[in-house]
C-alpha cells in the first residue's frame, strides 16, 4: 500500500518536476517548425517568381508574390515585417517592369505602411517609389503636362535621396570600422 | 526487489527522461559541473560525489561510445561535451546528443547572422548606387560630363562611399 501511495505521489508530481518542461519544449519546437514552414514557403514562392521573372512572365511572377502577401503570418513571427516589406517591394518592382507605375506607387504606399522600421527593405521600397515617380514624371513630360512632370520629378528626387540616407545609415551601423 | 518498488523506480526514471526533453534550460549548470570533476582524474571532485566514477577525459563516456566529430566551425569556449552526468556516473545519451544539437543550432545562427549581415550590406550598397543613377538621370547628369547638379554629385559620392564600405566588409556578396 505504501508503494502505491509513492507511485500515486510520483504521478501527481511528475508534471511539476519535469514533464511540464517537456511540454514547453514541445510547444517551442512546434512554433519553430511552423515558422520554418512559413519561411520555407515564402522562399519557394520567391524562387517561383524568380523563374517567371527571368523568362519575362511578369504576370505570373506577380502572382507568386501575391501568394506571399496572402500568407497568414503569425504576429509572433519575428521575420513577419521583413517578409511583408520584401513582398510589397518586389511587387512594386514587378509593376514597374510591366510599365505600371501607378500600381507600383500604390504598392509602395502599402509596403511602407507594413514596414515602419528603418531597414534595407524599407529603403528599397523608397527606392522603387522613386523609380515609380520618375516613370510618372516621364509619362507626364511625354503628355506635355509640365506641371505634374515637375512635381513628380521633385518628389522622385526627394524619395530617392531619402532611400540613400536610410541605406547610408544602415551601412554605417553594419560597417562601423570601414572607410567612409 | 519488491514489484512496487521496481514500478516506482521505473516511474522516477520515466519522469527524468521526460524532463530531459527540455534541453535548452539544462545546458549551463550540468555542463560546468561535468567539467569540474572530469579532469584530471578526480583531483577536484566535490565532496558530495564520493561514489562518482570519474573519467580521465571529457570526451569519452563510460560505455566508450564514440563522440560526434567536432564540427568544422569554431566552437565556443563553453564545454558542450558530456552535458549531463547523473550522480551514479551514467551519461545520458539523449542529453549529449541534445547538447550537440543545441551547439550546432547556435553556430548555425552565428554563421547565418554574418551571412545575413553581408546580404544587408551588399543590398544597401547596391540600392544606394541604383538610387544615385536614378537621381543623376532625373537631374540630367546621366549623359553630361562633368556632373553639374549638386544632387547628382552628392548621390554619386554616396554610391562610392557605400561601395568602399561594402568592399571593406563583404568583398564577396552572397548570392540571393
Amino acid at each position: 500500500m505504501k508503494h502505491w501511495l509513492l507511485i500515486m505521489g510520483l504521478c501527481v508530481m511528475a508534471p511539476v518536476v519535469g514533464c511540464d518542461r517537456g511540454a514547453h519544449s514541445s510547444n517551442d519546437r512546434e512554433t519553430m517548425e511552423r515558422s520554418m514552414a512559413i519561411l520555407g514557403t515564402v522562399r519557394a514562392l520567391h524562387h517561383e517568381a524568380d523563374v517567371y521573372e527571368s523568362s519575362g512572365q511578369f504576370d505570373l511572377a506577380s502572382h507568386a508574390v501575391q501568394r506571399i502577401m496572402d500568407l497568414r503570418l503569425p504576429e509572433s513571427l519575428p521575420e513577419a515585417e521583413d517578409v511583408r516589406a520584401d513582398a510589397w517591394g518586389r511587387m512594386a518592382e514587378l509593376d514597374l517592369r510591366r510599365q505600371r507605375p501607378d500600381e507600383a506607387l500604390a504598392h509602395t504606399v502599402e509596403g511602407l505602411r507594413v514596414a515602419p522600421h528603418e531597414s534595407v527593405l524599407q529603403a528599397r521600397i523608397y527606392m522603387v517609389r522613386g523609380q515609380a515617380l520618375r516613370a510618372l514624371a516621364d509619362r507626364a513630360t511625354t503628355a506635355g503636362d509640365t506641371t505634374n512632370a515637375a512635381r513628380f520629378r521633385e518628389e522622385a528626387l526627394t524619395t530617392l535621396e531619402h532611400s540613400i540616407e536610410i541605406n547610408t545609415r544602415i551601412l554605417g551601423r553594419l560597417t562601423p570600422g570601414a572607410s567612409r | 526487489m519488491n514489484r512496487g518498488v521496481r514500478v516506482a523506480l521505473l516511474l522516477v526514471w520515466l519522469c527524468g527522461g521526460c524532463a530531459s526533453q527540455s534541453r535548452a534550460p539544462m545546458q549551463a549548470a550540468p555542463m560546468q559541473s561535468t567539467a569540474v570533476y572530469s579532469t584530471p582524474a578526480g583531483a577536484s571532485m566535490p565532496p558530495s560525489m564520493g561514489s562518482v566514477s570519474v573519467r580521465e577525459t571529457p570526451t569519452m563516456t563510460r560505455d566508450t561510445a564514440p563522440q560526434p566529430s567536432t564540427p568544422s566551425v569554431q566552437m565556443s569556449a563553453t564545454p558542450v561535451m558530456n552535458p549531463r552526468e547523473n550522480l551514479d556516473g551514467v551519461s545520458d545519451g539523449d542529453d549529449r546528443v541534445g547538447a550537440w544539437e543545441s551547439e550546432i543550432v547556435r553556430q548555425q545562427a552565428v554563421l547565418g547572422s554574418s551571412l545575413s549581415q553581408c546580404r544587408d550590406i551588399c543590398a544597401a550598397a547596391s540600392n544606394v548606387c541604383t538610387a544615385a543613377v536614378e537621381i543623376c538621370r532625373l537631374t540630367g547628369d546621366a549623359v553630361r560630363t562633368p556632373v553639374q547638379n549638386p544632387r547628382c554629385v552628392h548621390a554619386r559620392d554616396a554610391c562610392m562611399s557605400a561601395g568602399r564600405r561594402r568592399d571593406g566588409s563583404c568583398p564577396v556578396c552572397p548570392s540571393r
